[in-house]
């Protein structure tokens, strides 16, 4: 009885993480994917600044705060007044820029951003800032912002790196406490260390509390296909765990969500069927062992079409990891860089291990369209859209300044769109919050066959459809059957019980774009109210 | 605790995307405690007297730190279990800030234009007191709001930064607001010394959404 529970409990959680890893059971007619390019929908909006601009004194206050995370001080403002009376104010800001960038809370700043973005759980306190903190409440002060990962992310701010040294980095720096190299473990093989001394070295817990005395660096050849910036770093690797059934593939999802911008969500057709993988697990009338249920499963996770959607491109790029599921192996293993661009294109680019994967990856336009959207996002907003051609200016001028970070940072601050004063008009955060939402549909149903025919539009892009008021209204009504947004939601049919449960607060404010005609970001309605 | 949570439930309506991500309009946790240290430079030089501005595992979503499992955080903008979390740490490191201004210069940051009338009442009056100890009453209703007016573009910035952060109030009646909240004070207790008035003055601006956003 036992082992029966047993047994189904495991097949149960194997099915669970299946539909985890495709974001769905079932479902398995064969669909085509649409690639996806970073916030596409905004690509054709016609690009009006929003907004008032900042006059020069709160410029300097925003200019600070973002950078630095703290207001000018009296000082800077009497210095920017004697500026504006000379009119050298432009050299004035690109000077404060640079000055507030030298600046270690700076630093912490984007490293905690960094942080994010990887979703690698943040250090709450920061002895580099408080040097008295380590000693008055060791407690508090963890491993982790000592780690090689971390001195990545500070050694891009500290020296002006290109950001491309978060994929393509060859060196890394090793807390070193009491003469114990922490870390080196994760490194010693492919360092060829020789596996007696092995003993003495740390891997530590992220949680373990030391102060680093130095640091030991390693540093590896350019060209060393076994090493890939962060992405051969331990808390990478700690973040991400490989098991039996992911098959590096959460690495692999991971790398595409940071560098390509690709959610990796699977596709979804509009007739969802959460008994067809169950089926196909335990076909009727057919009695199976459990081995044979374990090869079955393992067999269907990245076979399936639906599972297809990601794994054609997260297969390959995690064989690129295979050989190293813990540690850095002393080997290269050869995986593949694929994915679709947005024109359909396929990308193939072989490597002989991760480091040539990565390489080829900073090499893609998608990557460096990418990036300059998480720079646009941290400093510009993520309510503000970037039309097609902003996207273009700032992938030129990512390139142009060689990718290094804070040069780049320097330029964004410097466009009027950092100038802007922030919005607190509730008709506009309305159309955000709404076109937020829809993104999100769009993040499944993008390039999904109908039923009947065709495929669903963007619901994102807008108008919705072809553009004509009709079919902008049909789409309309029908989102809002789909989500029942009458009744706030109680029956809704969408998204399905597996994909994201809507807030009330997010429906009702949806409801109400759609009473009033649904309005763009100018104002524009899209059908009359 | 009331205006904070008045000036919170208006722009938490119509504000999108700050707090979640930690970094847009909302500073986070750490880099409030990064802004107070500039505010209150003296508290921060010993970190075991300012314990309750540390983020442990229980104010860790409070103060907007993101979930690494989800990549949000839990709370989209400051809410009652931040102000659990900062109210203490502000009251705590105020206080070690001011007890540690004993002298003139250690506390003209807090006197701000007050120094010269408290350098001289102290050579004429207050020889063997403290600065912060003479009474807030030794001071004209001119005189304490150019210290409202100080510290506001102190802490704050100027009526232009007050504008653009767009919460409703203008300079001119964050200050108003501010004096009359002192002089009930003086009203209520002529005794009050700067310390506690300064005390007050802080904490009222520093409790103020303009600190945290911008």
């Amino acid at each position: 009885m036992k082992k029966n529970t047993l047994f189904f409990t495991t097949v149960f959680g194997m099915m669970l993480l299946l539909s985890a890893a495709c974001g769905r059971f079932g479902a398995l007619e064969k669909q085509p994917e649409k690639p996806r390019v970073s916030n596409d929908s905004d690509e054709n909006q016609e690009e009006v600044l929003q907004g008032t601009p900042l006059n020069e004194v709160a410029l300097l206050h925003k200019l600070s705060m973002s950078l630095r995370g703290q207001a000018p001080t009296s000082e800077e403002y009497k210095q920017l007044k004697e500026t504006l009376s000379k009119k050298t104010e432009q050299e004035f800001f690109s000077r404060k820029a640079k000055e507030y960038m030298n600046t270690a809370t700076y630093r912490e700043r984007m490293v905690l951003r960094l942080e994010e973005l990887f979703n690698l759980k943040s250090s709450s306190s920061r002895p580099f800032l408080f040097p008295g903190a380590k000693e008055a409440l060791p407690f508090s002060v963890t491993y982790k912002q000592f780690s090689a990962t971390e001195n990545v992310f500070r050694d891009i701010f500290t020296k002006n790196l290109s950001w491309d040294f978060l994929l393509n980095g060859k060196s890394y720096r090793l807390p070193v406490v009491k003469d114990v190299i922490y870390e080196l473990d994760f490194y010693s093989n492919v360092l060829g260390l020789p596996s007696e001394t092995r003993e003495f070295f740390i891997f530590p817990d992220a949680n373990d509390i030391f102060t680093p005395e130095s640091y030991k660096e390693i540093s590896f050849a350019d060209d060393d296909p076994r090493i890939a910036g962060v992405l051969t770093s331990p808390r990478f690797f700690e973040r991400y765990t490989n098991t039996g059934l992911n098959k590096n593939r959460r690495r692999a999802a991971a790398v595409f969500r940071i560098f390509l911008c690709d959610p990796m969500m699977a596709a979804i057709p509009e007739n969802h069927d959460s008994k067809s993988l169950a089926d196909l697990v335990f076909p009727e009338g057919e009695a199976k062992t459990e081995t044979e249920i374990r090869t079955s499963i393992d067999s269907l996770h990245g076979s399936q079409p639906d599972c297809m959607a990601c794994h054609y491109k997260l297969d390959p790029l995690g064989l690129g990891f295979r050989l190293s599921p813990q540690l850095l192996h002393d080997e290269a293993s050869a995986g593949s860089l694929v994915f679709k661009k947005s024109n359909g294109e396929n990308v193939t680019k072989s490597g002989r291990g991760i480091g040539d994967i990565a390489k080829h990856l900073s090499e893609q336009p998608e990557y460096a369209s990418c990036q300059v959207e998480h720079f646009w996002n941290w400093f510009i907003g993520t309510d503000v859209p970037i039309g097609k051609r902003t996207r273009t200016e700032l992938v030129k001028n990512f390139n142009n300044v060689g990718r290094r970070a804070n040069d780049f940072i320097a330029y964004l601050v410097s466009r009027p769109e950092f100038r802007m004063r922030k919005s607190n008009d509730p008709q506009r955060a309305m159309v955000v919050e709404t076109k937020n939402f829809l993104k999100r549909c769009d993040s499944c149903h993008d390039g999904v066959k109908r039923a009947t025919g065709g495929q669903l539009p963007r619901f994102a892009t807008w108008p919705i459809g072809d553009g004509s008021a009709e079919q902008t209204k049909d789409w309309l009504s029908k989102i809002s059957k789909s989500l029942d947004l009458e009744n706030q939601g109680k029956n809704r049919t969408m998204p399905t019980k597996e994909g994201f449960k809507p807030t009330l607060v997010e429906l009702n404010n949806l409801k109400k774009w759609i009473e009033q005609g649904a309005p763009d970001e100018r104002g524009q309605k899209m059908v009359s109210p | 605790m009331k205006k904070i949570f008045l000036v919170l439930i208006i722009l938490c309506q119509n504000v999108e995307a700050a707090y979640d991500s930690t970094n847009l309009r909302y500073l986070s946790g750490h880099e409030i405690v990064i802004k107070l240290s500039s505010v209150l430079p003296v508290a921060f030089q010993d970190f075991t007297k300012v314990g309750k501005c540390i983020i442990d595992e229980k104010s860790f979503a409070a103060v907007g730190f993101v979930n690494p499992q989800t990549g949000k955080s839990v709370y989209k903008e400051p809410s009652a279990a931040f102000l659990n979390w900062y109210q203490p740490c502000l009251a705590q490191a105020l206080l070690v800030e001011l007890e540690s201004s004993r002298t003139l210069s250690e506390a003209s940051l807090h006197l701000g234009p007050l120094d010269k009338k408290v350098a001289a009442l102290i050579t004429e009056k207050y020889s063997k007191v403290s600065p912060l100890t003479i009474p807030a009453a030794a001071f004209s209703e001119a005189e304490i709001g150019d210290l409202v007016a100080y510290h506001v573009e102190r802490i704050i910035g100027p009526d232009e930064v007050i504008e653009s952060l767009e919460t409703r109030t203008s300079g001119n009646e964050l200050r108003a607001a501010l004096l009359k909240e002192l002089k009930k004070i003086i009203g209520h207790n002529p005794s009050v010394n700067l310390l506690q008035l300064l005390s007050n003055l802080e904490t009222e601006i520093l409790l103020r959404d303009e600190f945290f956003i911008y």
